[in-house]
């Protein structure tokens, strides 16, 4: 048991060191780094004028006020961009195409702790910012008490790793069936535009479709709902264990797929 | 097991399942359907390497090379057969034997372009624990022995071939380990980079008592380097033996192509060994590699008559296709 | 001829590794069609709250429409920078020089393919569906004007993406400028039609290139863009292709020699 803890307390330290490195590159393309900020705060502004717009000819977007309807957005972009930092799949997708993953295998670490962290998107700290201030900015405008933030924060966090799960996994699919990283990307942002807005507007496949089977929600949806006071304390529990079931069950299915390791021939 | 076997292995056998792309005019339709083709890379592979040999792992592109190198260090799992480093299983151990070897794989470098060498040296230091004191005097030495001082400090990106190749050695080689794997490390690099290194590996290997496993396709780096050759042909060892009687078995022979200069007088070529083609001033003469260095030749080669002019080796097949009919001919 | 057979072996082999993907073409349906309909959806909310029957001139079906005319163009755009970004960054870009074609020429004839299966598999069927459910009829000389704004779109986008891509030579790293061109996403009709913008901010746009990727082909396949306002975008959009390329010329002429440099 000791062993284990140390082990895994020697892992972290080690991604911690993979994290100080991808702010090291992050340093020498700064110019990049400010241009990414900068498209962000525009990205974020758009979405501002945009939901605007739609409230200057309606008061509610499926019963969500403007306020309400921000703060969903605040907490998406928020899900969305901290699961981007921490694995960037194109990154982890090439190493694993190209057999660079043998490198990897070599160093006594786990591998794909490994590979994770050295795709840590540090860009995405632009967005992440970004959306903290507009999270701000409506959350001022709305009215919660103290144990629904904390309510809040649990589930947010238990989102943002099921989202990261899913990531994975989706990495692990495409290694092994379809050979191109792309769609995992291309998913993730779909999936990213349809939980800018309450789930219910989908009707009840498009709730089952981001709870479950790309579980968005747990990471947008649900976490808001708690703020705004539209989930109730049931169903609540009922997120939380779905969530729970999720992380796990991704993960395990990830290690299956990625078992069978076989670096590219040659 | 005994005391001194660096690694062991016994009847080793790898089998990979790919798919078939098939051509046609109807692309579109068959490319969904996959045929699964079954190849043996490794097939029956037992051999063992004693503590301080340099040996080389020769064969062509294919041959199982790299399969074998990685089932010995706990990339992929063998489908039959047993493996032990040090006495360590390399795939259920992965981890602990990671401690105990260095591996550099040519086609998959580990440095991190963007930042500078020393950079990926210093994430070393955290991957595999090494201890700071040890660790920059590891990292002088090996910068020294390199010939890297100019450049360590540079982006890796900017640096030329031969340079990141050495960094990647130094990266694989930091923690000193006991047995250092090498998968066509040389590949792209030109001749007075790899001679640079070669010499840097040498001279590491004096100094520390470092077991060498280099897999190659090049004859001369085998000959140069190993203390013994393993001839790998289609996923099996057809050779294990030293150097010098490989090349005595298939000749040793060198080739030199010579581009004379308009107008150049005879010079009686034949005398150095058999010429092979002559076309107008193009001459291919193939010769016993030891009379390469002779000074009438050399002499020849540098003189005004020769414009232009190369030595090389045989390539692999031919030393191969030798071998199969010398050793046919030795068994009938 | 030969220059052509040249040309046509990279075609194919493009050509071939796009069908080998099969899977991503139903993936980049799904893609270009999920953003039409989730403002389907979130619009049908919106116009069943009101009593409004249409919102900047667009009615419900015309708004429809509009985004998913619109995504479908989005499919005609290059994504070219990357690839020669990539090339110039990996150095791989020297072992492209040495062949007997032009680069830019290259990576024209390299992106035509998987234009045309976007065309054939993407766009086309979103596009005539639309029509279809939309009941949406075009003049014949619409259609001309729509078709040239597809084929002006490709190429602009490609123009502009090349300028891009070539610009890593003294940038080493793109991505900050591919994001900006994301951003215009917005102003070029991609979010909202333009017509939801203030007056001024529309006449600018009229100026620039990037109605091209969105708003005006959109905008004239639901009639919202006709007569001279048409002509007027179709002229517009020509001379920026055409000062685009003379500009993509030099400027690719000027870059080429520093290339060795950052290769190494």
């Amino acid at each position: 048991m000791a062993g284990k803890i140390n082990k895994l307390m020697s892992e972290l330290k080690f991604y911690l060191l993979l994290q100080s490195y991808a702010w090291k590159i992050q340093f020498i393309y700064r110019a990049d780094f400010i241009m990414y900020a900068f498209t962000s705060a525009i990205y974020i502004i758009i979405t501002l004028v945009f939901v605007g717009v739609i409230y200057t000819v309606t008061f509610s977007v499926a019963g969500w006020s403007y306020f309400q309807l921000l703060l969903l957005i605040a907490i998406a972009g928020l899900g969305i961009n901290i699961s981007d930092y921490l694995i960037d799949s194109g990154f982890v997708f090439d190493v694993l195409w190209n057999g660079g993953f043998d490198n990897y295998l070599t160093k006594p670490h786990n591998p794909l702790l490994y590979v994770i962290g050295e795709s840590t998107d540090t860009a995405a700290i632009g967005d992440i910012a970004g959306y903290l201030i507009l999270f701000v900015y409506a959350a001022m405008n709305t009215q919660f008490s103290a144990p629904a933030l904390l309510a809040f924060l649990i589930l947010f966090i238990l989102g943002v790793a099921v989202l990261s799960m899913l990531q994975v996994l989706f990495l692990a699919i495409s290694y092994k069936f379809i050979n191109k990283a792309g769609w995992v990307g291309l998913i993730i942002d779909l999936a990213e535009n349809f939980s800018r807005y309450p789930l219910t507007l989908y009707g009840i496949i498009g709730v089952v479709l981001f709870t479950i089977v790309v579980p968005l929600g747990i990471a947008t949806f649900y976490p808001a709902g708690i703020i705004v006071g539209k989930l109730s304390l049931a169903g609540y529990l009922v997120v939380i264990a779905i969530g729970v079931i999720l992380a796990f069950m991704f993960y395990k299915l990830s290690k299956y797929l990625l078992r069978s390791y076989t670096s590219a021939m040659g | 097991m005994e005391k001194n076997l660096v690694i062991e292995a016994y009847k080793l056998s790898k089998q990979f399942k790919s798919f078939e792309s098939k051509t046609g005019e109807k692309g579109l339709l068959t490319s969904l359907r996959r045929r699964y083709v079954y190849k043996k890379a490794v097939y029956d592979v037992t051999f063992t390497m004693k503590k301080g040999e340099f040996v080389a792992l020769l064969g062509k592109n294919g041959a199982g090379k790299s399969t074998l190198v990685k089932l010995l260090v706990g990339i992929i799992k063998a489908d039959s057969g047993e493996a032990r480093l040090f006495g360590i299983d390399p795939y259920s151990e992965r981890v602990k034997l990671a401690m105990n070897i260095g591996v550099v794989l040519g086609a998959h470098e580990q440095m991190w372009e963007d930042l500078a060498a020393i950079d990926t040296f210093k994430l070393m230091e955290g991957v595999y624990g090494i201890p700071k004191t040890a660790f920059d005097k590891r990292l002088s030495y090996f910068i020294k022995v390199f010939n890297l001082e100019k450049v360590y400090r540079k982006q890796v990106r900017q640096m030329s071939l031969g340079e990141r190749m050495k960094c990647n050695f130094i990266a694989s080689m930091l923690h000193m380990p006991k047995l250092v794997i090498m998968d066509e490390p040389t590949i792209g690099m030109d001749s007075q980079s790899k001679s640079s290194l070669f010499k840097a590996l040498q001279e590491i290997r004096k100094r520390y008592d470092i077991t060498f496993l280099l897999a190659t396709n090049m004859v001369e780096e085998a000959e140069e380097l190993a203390d013994r050759i393993l001839l790998m042909d289609e996923g099996t060892l057809v050779y294990d033996g030293l150097p010098r009687e490989l090349i005595k078995l298939v000749g040793g022979k060198k080739e030199v192509e010579i581009r004379l200069r308009k107008g150049a007088r005879n010079m009686n070529l034949g005398r150095f060994g058999r010429i092979i083609a002559h076309k107008g001033d193009y001459i291919k003469l193939e010769m016993d590699g030891r009379r390469i260095k002779g000074k009438k030749l050399l002499d020849l080669l540098t003189s005004d008559n020769v414009l232009d002019y190369s030595i090389s080796e045989p390539p692999l097949d031919e030393v191969l296709n030798k071998f199969y009919s010398l050793s046919r001919k030795r068994l009938g | 001829m030969t220059m052509i057979s040249k040309y046509a072996s990279f075609m194919r082999i493009n050509f071939k590794s796009d069908i080998y993907y099969i899977y991503s073409y139903l993936l980049s349906i799904l893609a270009y069609a999920a953003y039409p309909i989730l403002m389907l959806i979130v619009w049908s909310s919106i116009f069943s709250g009101t009593t409004a029957t249409s919102i900047a001139g667009y009615s419900p079906i015309a708004l429809y429409a509009y985004f998913f005319v619109a995504y479908a163009g989005a499919s005609m755009q290059s994504g070219v920078s990357e690839a020669i970004s990539s090339d110039i960054e990996s150095g791989s870009i020297t072992s492209e020089l040495i062949l007997p074609i032009s680069y830019a020429i290259r990576q024209f004839i390299d992106s035509l393919p998987s234009a045309f299966t976007n065309f054939s598999f993407v766009f086309l069927p979103i596009v005539v569906l639309t029509a279809v459910f939309a009941g949406i009829s075009m003049s014949w000389f619409t259609i001309a004007a729509f078709a040239l704004e597809i084929f002006l779109l490709f190429s602009i986008s490609f123009l502009i993406e090349f300028i891009i891509g070539v610009s890593s030579i003294y940038l080493v790293s793109t991505g900050g400028i591919s994001s900006i061109i994301t951003l215009l996403t917005f102003l070029s009709g991609g979010v909202l039609p333009n017509t939801f913008f203030p007056q001024q901010l529309q006449t600018v746009l009229q100026l620039l290139p990037f109605n091209a990727y969105y708003y005006n082909p959109a905008a004239t396949f639901t009639g919202a863009l006709a007569g001279t306002a048409l002509l007027n975008a179709l002229v517009v959009e020509s001379a920026w292709a055409l000062a685009l390329f003379v500009f993509a010329t030099v400027y690719w002429k000027m870059s080429r020699g520093k290339i060795i440099a950052v290769g190494g």
